[in-house]
């Protein structure tokens, strides 16, 4: 199963920083989160999705591929130093 | 007219034969060079002799301020210190909020040089009435808060602790509870036997404009207080709101560097902090974002204290296996106190580390131990057993222990907390850093990884056009003197809510890279920004953002050209073998790849194949070779 790490207020709907999923596609796997844990379009408005610490926008999006062992995690904007 | 400087006044201390003179900088170096990093550059290329051991009398130090210190404009009660790095052996340029800078101008002077070497331990203190050396025995040993405790109310004060003190390679100048903390700059402080320099006056800075510049303030405000980052994240959680996206970018510091991410990032980020330690927010002097925090000290029977910034919860949390905020606390506290860099230090106890873990060093130090780590920053601010060691920095341990491909520097600056796997314009910045591995003389990552519009993080299609345009508008910032934090507007609200996913978003950022030749070219002549717009009212006379923009970029030349004479030369453009050859994600490629960025920086910046800027572009900068130091008498001050 791929793992699932979450932003800050995502993993606090969740109730974990960490969960894993059974998808083969980041699509499918959204669509489950927000079936299980009340995932919404709120929580991923703003939010980057990563697969292997690669931004899905230079993959193919939501059409993105999963294998068991990949490891898929969203950011929301930050700035400082 | 007024034009907000003090009358391009120096103030030039000698500590050797306790000399103490003003000169006046040539209004044509004010004109060109401006204030803080730039002036700095060319002061110090101007008189220090080539080759100076950065820690023998013969170094210089300036304390830099610039026009906008002082006037009140929002973000710019700052200084920069300037001097010869003894970690890179190139130029050190170190800023810090705190009021030092402004309470110098209050006192009459633009700017501080301090020469030589006290035979004992001493302070200085700058009036508008007179500068005197007074002694510092009883100053000498304690921390920097008790040594500000000890010192008059009401002065603005740069001090160091004990890491200063004993010359510890990576310490640091402390104003208040701000810190300017890269490149040795303490150390050098510390090597003069000056313990700290206190000011105080009643000059005001006067604008050329003044109504206008009354009128763009308030537009200012009030622009940062409705903006995303600036009005709401940044007060509401620190810089620290950079934890979470670094570890789910890939880019958070993680054991010395060997992974870029951890799920434990949770419990050390910036939100975490908000919602179970946040006792308030804080912020520099007239600071109209106020990321600063105030978190309680376990130690001090949770006392309220300065909280720790990202830099300090990546390099001394995920870099050591330490998802424990309250520890942060307390190393961050104890850092600032003796006086050390919190990114070096971190850095330096990480790869201490690593070298226990492979054998190569005896000491308790592990990953993921963090009751030890206290005792470590203590020795090596009193530079004891292996603190000895790790006093030197992790490029000088390492060419002694071993390790030298996991010794993360650049140039021999520690790297601060972005891996430069996931963002490669990054790693480019960091190579090409004048003073080494520092993430805020450019901040590419905040393009690529961390900030709302992230272009393809891991190609070199047109880095290089990317990484010149941060470089000129961080070093043209730090020139004006004014937080890094002001380019966050640059971008403006819509960037930050557009839907990363959709479509607009994709053609956007595609197009940014695209259209980099432009990025990286002189704007347009307009009063635009807050930095032109500021520069124009202060001065009273038109400064647009393309002579901002042309600034930074002779700053940056001014820098590397200084460099290039104390022996520095391409090959020192690099980064740590770990960051150019180790995979650090499945999905990210094995290493930066410099071989095709780094050519193509060197060309568009307008410098040979050896990374030195050719005669046409220092021409086009108006950058003279010819060294022209402050001589002449000078005019005494009174009580010198």
């Amino acid at each position: 199963m791929a793992r699932l790490i979450p932003h800050y207020a995502m993993a606090k709907k969740i109730g974990a920083g960490e969960i894993e999923i059974e998808a083969g596609s980041i699509g499918e796997m959204i669509a489950i989160a927000g079936e299980r844990f009340g995932v919404d379009d709120h929580d991923l408005a703003t939010a980057t999705i990563l697969v292997n610490g690669r931004n899905i926008n230079y993959l193919q999006g939501m059409k993105t591929k999963l294998l068991p062992d990949d490891e898929v995690t969203t950011v929301l904007p930050s700035a400082g130093g | 007219m007024p034009d907000g400087y003090m009358g391009g006044k120096l103030l030039d201390v000698n500590l050797s034969d306790r000399k103490i003179v003003v000169r006046e900088i040539p209004r044509d170096y004010l004109d060109k060079y401006v204030g803080g990093r730039a002036l700095g550059a060319r002061l110090l290329y101007d008189n220090l002799p080539e080759g100076v051991e950065p820690l023998s009398p013969e170094n210089l130090l300036f304390f830099m301020t610039g026009p906008l210190v002082g006037s009140g404009a929002p973000l710019s009660t700052r200084f920069v210190v300037v001097t010869k790095s003894p970690l890179s052996g190139g130029i050190a340029n170190s800023a810090s909020g705190g009021d030092f800078g402004a309470k110098l101008k209050n006192a009459g002077y633009d700017a501080l040089l301090v020469r030589g070497k006290s035979e004992k331990p001493v302070y200085l203190e700058i009036t508008d009435e007179k500068v005197e050396i007074k002694d510092a025995a009883d100053l000498w040993g304690k921390g920097t808060y008790e040594t500000q405790d000890a010192l008059p109310k009401k002065f603005g004060k740069a001090v160091i602790g004990q890491a200063g003190e004993n010359m510890v390679r990576f310490a640091a100048i402390v104003s208040g509870e701000r810190v300017a903390g890269r490149g040795g700059v303490g150390a050098v402080m510390g090597s003069k036997n000056l313990k700290a320099v206190i000011a105080n006056g009643k000059t005001k800075v006067e604008h050329g404009d003044p109504e206008g510049f009354k009128n763009y303030r308030k537009k200012y405000v009030e622009l940062f207080k409705n903006h995303p980052m600036q009005g709401d994240v940044l007060p509401r959680l620190g810089t620290a709101n950079i934890v979470m996206n670094a570890s789910g970018s890939h880019v958070l510091p993680t054991k010395n560097f060997s992974r870029g991410t951890d799920p434990r990032a949770f419990d050390i980020s910036g939100e975490h902090m908000a919602d179970t330690h946040l006792v308030k927010n804080d912020g520099c002097l007239g600071c109209i974002i106020r990321c600063g925090r105030v978190v309680p000290l376990g130690s001090k029977n949770d006392e309220a204290v300065k909280g720790p910034e990202y830099e300090t919860v990546a390099l001394f949390g995920a870099n050591h296996e330490n998802f424990n905020l309250k520890h942060i606390y307390e190393a961050n506290y104890v850092c600032d106190d003796v006086g050390l860099d919190t990114i070096s230090t971190g850095n330096v106890i990480g790869f201490t580390m690593e070298l226990t873990e492979k054998g190569k060093i005896e000491s308790d130090l592990k990953f993921g131990r963090e009751d030890n780590v206290i005792d470590a920053i203590n020795d090596i601010a009193h530079r004891r057993g292996v603190g000895n060691e790790m006093a030197e920095g992790v490029k000088r341990m390492s060419e002694k222990f071993g390790g030298t491909e996991y010794a993360m520097h650049v140039k021999g600056l520690e790297l601060p907390g972005y891996d430069a796997r996931g963002c490669w314009g990054q790693g480019l910045e960091y190579s090409t850093a004048n003073r080494g591995g520092d993430h805020v003389q450019g901040a590419t990552m905040f393009m690529e990884a961390t900030g709302p519009l992230k272009v393809d993080p891991v190609t070199d299609y047109n880095k290089e056009h990317l990484v010149v345009m941060q470089q000129n508008t961080a070093a043209g910032i730090g020139s004006l003197v004014m937080c890094i934090f002001t380019s966050y507007a640059i971008l403006p609200p819509p960037a930050y809510t557009m839907n990363p996913n959709g479509l607009l978003y994709k053609i956007v950022t595609k197009l940014f890279l695209m259209l980099g030749p432009l990025l990286s070219a002189p704007p347009p002549p307009l009063v635009v920004l807050w930095y032109a717009q500021f520069m124009t009212h202060t001065l009273g006379k038109k400064f647009t953002f393309r002579d901002f923009f042309n600034l930074g970029d002779r700053t940056y030349n001014m820098e590397r050209v200084f460099n290039l004479r104390e022996g520095l030369t391409a090959a020192d453009d690099t980064l740590p073998p770990r960051m150019l050859n180790e995979s650090i994600a499945k999905g990210l490629p094995k290493g930066v790849d410099l071989s095709k960025m780094l050519p193509r920086l060197y060309k568009l910046r307008g410098w040979n194949a050896e990374g030195r800027p050719t005669d046409k572009k220092l021409a086009q900068l108006g950058i003279d070779l010819n060294r022209s130091p402050l001589s002449g008498d000078g005019v005494a001050v009174a009580g010198a």
